[in-house]
């Protein structure tokens, strides 16, 4: 499913009307805003997730905390490549519910594949993180490390829950130190998510799994 | 701190909420007090904090208008976008049944496939989702895939899908 036609899906779910249920059931904003926050345990976490399923207007309060930390996350190093949005555009508004609404009907008609699979490439490497899942990385000494194919060009992306922080490309190496000043804006405890991506002599892409590291 | 309050109340406040910014500064910064006064000043005020109390603020008011239900909140949005000031109450309505019947498919959705999709429909990434939720990216972007199918399923079964 590429980014519009789920955007379709999303702008149905998220357009206005419906029911919202009793408004003591709805979790403080506090709670709200924990749970973007990843501050919550699992298990109230979800209990928010499935509460924002069938509350409109929870869901929306939802929205507005990522949305808040997007406007106030850092500014993406490479201008090139747009930090992805998280929520709608207010344009979204603007736009004919009911035209939304069709779309997302056809969408979900048309059975196109519901989830982009990244292509394989037989006989080449994997791009594998050789940091330990959820390792703890003091930001004076941010080492990332990977083994994939050799030859390949890479570049590493860090992103938090609101979108990409940095991105670098051009690497040559299986390695790249995250400059400090990168991560001056994140709060020690933070945890972001890490991928790298080989481009191939052929200009075939790789790319590895999303992992995970605690910045200190 | 009142002026940093200000600017966080300034990122989360609505344009159709905007003529009482002020009032919402004034909130955060009285919750703030609070939490200062229990702390017996050692609680530590980081912009983090001042979003989170702009945010709660916002939020609260937002709630507080839903419930006296004295303007139609999306209307009010219209009014910001000259373009769209006169919303087709019938477009709306058709858009809102469509919501709806996403929320009640979503509500006969085994648990985690739910979770799954509901993050995914409010815009995360599948990555994402797997984090917040505490899953492995495979694990989630398999339950995105089979919820989406399942909510297709329901939707279908609502007459929505022919």
């Amino acid at each position: 499913m590429n980014d519009g036609e789920i955007e379709d899906l999303r702008r149905a779910f998220t357009a206005p009307g419906g029911t919202p249920p009793r408004p003591e059931d709805c979790p403080p904003p506090e709670t709200i805003w924990a749970a973007v926050h990843g501050e919550l345990p699992p298990g109230a976490l979800r209990d928010v997730v499935d509460h924002t399923a069938i509350c409109p207007a929870c869901a929306e309060d939802w929205r507005l905390a990522v949305e808040v930390e997007r406007k106030t996350a850092p500014v993406e190093v490479n201008a090139g490549h747009a930090a992805p949005s998280l929520l709608y555009p207010h344009r979204w508004v603007r736009r004919a519910p009911l035209a939304a609404a069709a779309a997302a009907i056809v969408l979900l008609v048309v059975g196109l594949p519901l989830v982009h699979h990244e292509p394989t490439y037989r006989g080449y490497e994997k791009v594998v993180s050789q940091v330990e899942e959820g390792a703890v990385l003091p930001r004076g000494n941010c080492l990332l490390v990977w083994k994939g194919p050799p030859g390949a060009t890479y570049e590493v992306e860090i992103r938090t829950l609101t979108g990409t922080i940095f991105k670098e490309g051009g690497i040559h190496t299986m390695q790249y130190q995250v400059p400090e000043s990168k991560l001056a804006d994140i709060r020690p405890g933070t945890r972001l998510d890490w991928q790298v991506t080989a481009t191939l002599p052929g200009k075939a892409r790789l790319r590895s799994e999303t992992s995970t590291f605690t910045l200190r | 701190m009142r002026a940093e309050l200000v600017r966080a109340v300034a990122r989360v406040c609505p344009p159709w909420l905007a003529d009482r910014a002020d009032d919402l500064v004034q909130v955060a910064l009285l919750r703030v007090f609070e939490v200062q006064r229990r702390s017996e000043g050692k609680a530590e005020l980081s912009s983090f904090y001042l979003r989170k109390a702009a945010y709660s603020a916002v939020v609260d008011e937002i709630r507080r208008l839903r419930r006296r239900q004295e303007v139609p909140l999306e209307e009010e949005r219209h009014e910001t976008h000259p373009a769209s000031a006169q919303p087709d109450p019938e477009r709306e309505c058709a858009g809102g049944e469509i919501g709806q019947a996403i929320r009640d498919c979503l509500g006969r959705l085994v648990r985690p496939r739910r979770l799954a999709v509901t993050l995914h429909l409010q815009g995360h990434r599948v990555a994402e989702a797997a984090r917040l939720l505490g899953w492995s990216a495979k694990k989630a972007e398999n339950l995105v895939y089979r919820g989406l199918a399942d909510l297709r399923g329901c939707l279908e079964a609502k007459g929505l899908g022919r």
